[in-house]
């Protein structure tokens, strides 16, 4: 498959801070995205994954700058586009839905206004588009997202949806110019099962429809088998898993894998103290305040401090990323 | 409509709630509307039992917890609570009661007052349980540690905490009157995962320790199944099934339950999930909002075993099997 997004060594640490001092937030990434696949990032708050997703978009906060590495998209090295050559890339070829749609839209402007933006912002440079033509393409890009009575719609302000509804219209900015790569940072986490089911069954459906990309941010594992070609496991700023999502689920590798997919409850196991003595003892660490002290060394695996198999040499040094086959793990575990 | 099977005394009932609440049409509109959120619900809360409500957000969840613990007098209906009217006690009467039923809000952020530290806020939760000053520091100490949290922590501020330190405090600060009922709305919705199962596994240990009765309210049907005795579902303020909690999860009657659960993904059948399953049709929120309120069945619109039937008047919950109650004609 042709590579469309290839993200190498990328290291994002805090402004004015030596690389040697501190653990960045990212580090050492590698990640890459064929043309038409889905991706999963996954990992708790906290571990990454939002600021990898927003130097994609060249959107980082002030206070973070990224030290290295290179984020190709289609061969064009992003980190080195000016502020322009970017505006014109972020919408119409790589596209984000954040993960609350409430505060994504602006309450003040109607959702016809703010889709049309869109258009206006991206279209501007070419032959001048008509008003009427505009109108008819937002009204058939809400439609598409299953919104009913679209016409109506783009008079409604953003208080006056539902959640679902208003992820729906995230989604239809997002797909408004068709970008080769949305990005989609927990697009289902604020909302109800039964809508989460339903906004997954639209994303999943127009990527595969329109042949786009999608790189789908979450924390819940059992979504990437549904979601996800490949996944990626994310831990404080280091990839701890790679490979294709079903595997990756069945038979997980890394530790931290697997204590990911233990907390998934199933309500048929057996509970009570007796079943979490059982889950702790396997791989979940009991404390809470464990994480404080893990913080500030550099050496070693980050999951040494919380890993139920831990040993000495995982703490002294860090182990690199293992290739079997077309998975990746990070773990002493499974070095030969 | 108390169920005594053996369980132990009945602490909490409810005894056929109603809730409207009014809303005006515009600005300058003289119309109101009139929203039902809690429509005809019983319950009974034995000993040691956990019960759980299951539903979308706007169902009335929400609303049931509120009357429940005393903070929303309801339309309709009695809360029968230590065998008393919790809305016919005067008000000294209603907050003393009151203590003793506890609720643990979704979001731990907003239900911290941030300039308040940890201790301080034990602390006080400590002083209306009547505990002598005295003892006050010992025993705040204790509860921190009862719920996993390092008695250290008292004298930091909740924007110095994580997420589920915060949700364990709050859980501490409920434990402290040592109450009767705990009510916990969503108490883990906001969190990630891994502290969603640290924060579930501390509340079933809490719960084999104290042995108190929950009420224990989620949008997410695996995570109540997991927590749950029993269960309800709710839909636009009625319970249209009520069960046995693994009863209801592996063979569930109305369709509505069906839904909730084929929402649930699933780990083994992958694309199973996503694929359109001719069994659930789901109906855009829109439309079934629009028109629901006429028919007697508020599942109506959305419903894929819809018939002439359900329309020809009131449909009630009736019993099925022992201990299973279900609001449909067609099961």
């Amino acid at each position: 498959m042709e590579g469309l997004l290839k993200i190498k060594g990328l290291n994002i640490g805090l402004r004015g801070q030596d690389l040697g001092e501190r653990p960045s937030i990212v580090q050492d990434l590698h990640l890459e995205i064929s043309k038409a696949e889905s991706v999963c990032l996954v990992g708790e708050s906290g571990c990454g994954k939002s600021i990898t997703a927003l130097s994609i978009m060249g959107l980082l906060p002030k206070g973070l700058r990224i030290w290295s590495g290179k984020i190709l998209f289609e061969g064009m090295d992003l980190l080195r586009l000016n502020e322009k050559e970017l505006r014109r890339i972020r919408g119409s070829e790589i596209s984000m839905i954040f993960q609350e749609p409430m505060s994504s839209l602006n309450p003040v402007l109607t959702i016809g206004q703010q889709l049309r933006e869109v258009f206006l912002a991206h279209l501007k440079g070419e032959e001048p588009v008509h008003k009427k033509e505009i109108e008819d393409r937002c009204v058939s890009l809400l439609r598409d997202v299953g919104l009913p009575h679209p016409k109506d719609q783009l008079r409604a302000y953003p208080h006056m949806l539902s959640g679902g509804q208003r992820q729906r219209v995230m989604i239809a900015m997002a797909m408004a110019l068709n970008p080769k790569l949305i990005i989609a940072d927990e697009p289902t986490t604020a909302l109800d099962v039964t809508v989460q089911l339903q906004i997954l069954r639209l994303l999943k459906g127009l990527q595969e429809g329109r042949e786009c990309s999608l790189l789908f941010i979450t924390h819940d594992l059992s979504l990437v088998p549904n979601v996800g070609d490949r996944v990626y496991v994310m831990y404080k700023g280091r990839i701890m898993e790679e490979g294709p999502s079903r595997e990756v689920v069945s038979s997980p590798l890394h530790p931290y894998t697997k204590a990911l997919l233990s907390a998934i409850v199933d309500p048929e196991s057996p509970k009570g103290i007796k079943a979490k003595a059982l889950r702790t003892k396997d791989n979940r660490s009991n404390s809470v305040l464990v994480d404080k002290n893990a913080k500030g060394k550099g050496q070693g695996c980050r999951y040494a401090s919380t890993c139920p198999s831990v040993e000495a040499r995982c703490r002294e040094l860090e182990p690199g990323l293992m290739v079997a086959n077309d998975r990746k793990v990070r773990c002493w575990l499974h070095v030969c | 409509m108390c169920v005594k099977d053996g369980l132990g005394e009945v602490i909490l009932a409810l005894e056929h709630i109603h809730k409207y609440f009014h809303l005006k049409g515009g600005y300058f509109s003289s119309k109101r509307h009139r929203i039902t959120a809690v429509r005809d619900v019983s319950l009974s809360l034995p000993h040691g039992i956990t019960y759980g409500l299951v539903g979308e957000s706007g169902c009335g969840k929400t609303t049931l917890s509120h009357i429940t613990a005393g903070l929303l007098p309801p339309d309709g209906g009695r809360v029968i609570f230590c065998e008393e009217d919790l809305y016919a006690l005067g008000y000294k009467e209603l907050k003393e009661k009151r203590k003793r039923i506890q609720l643990v809000f979704q979001d731990p952020y907003s239900s911290l007052n941030p300039r308040l530290s940890v201790g301080y806020v034990i602390k006080e939760a400590l002083r209306q349980g009547n505990v002598p000053k005295e003892e006050l520091e010992e025993r705040a100490a204790s509860v921190l540690k009862s719920v996993g949290l390092d008695p250290g922590c008292m004298s930091s501020y909740p924007h110095q905490l994580s997420g589920g330190q915060r949700q364990r405090v709050v859980i501490a600060r409920a434990l402290c009157v040592s109450p009767l009922v705990l009510i916990m709305d969503e108490p883990v919705s906001s969190l990630d995962v891994l502290i969603q199962a640290q924060i579930l596994d501390l509340l079933l240990e809490i719960k084999e320790r104290v042995q108190i009765p929950y009420i224990f309210i989620s949008h997410d049907l695996k995570i109540v199944t997991y927590l749950s005795d029993i269960i309800g579902v709710m839909y636009r303020g009625e319970i249209l099934e009520e069960g046995p909690s693994l009863e209801v999860y592996k063979a569930p009657l109305h369709p509505y339950t069906e839904l909730l659960l084929a929402s649930v993904p699933k780990m083994g059948d992958a694309k199973g999930f996503l694929a359109s399953d001719p069994t659930v049709e789901l109906k855009t929120e829109h439309e079934s909002l629009n028109q629901g309120g006429a028919c007697p069945c508020s599942y109506y619109l959305r419903c894929n075993r819809r018939s002439r039937e359900c329309l020809s008047g009131p449909i009630e919950l009736r019993s099925i099997g022992e201990n299973r109650r279900i609001r449909c004609i067609n099961v």
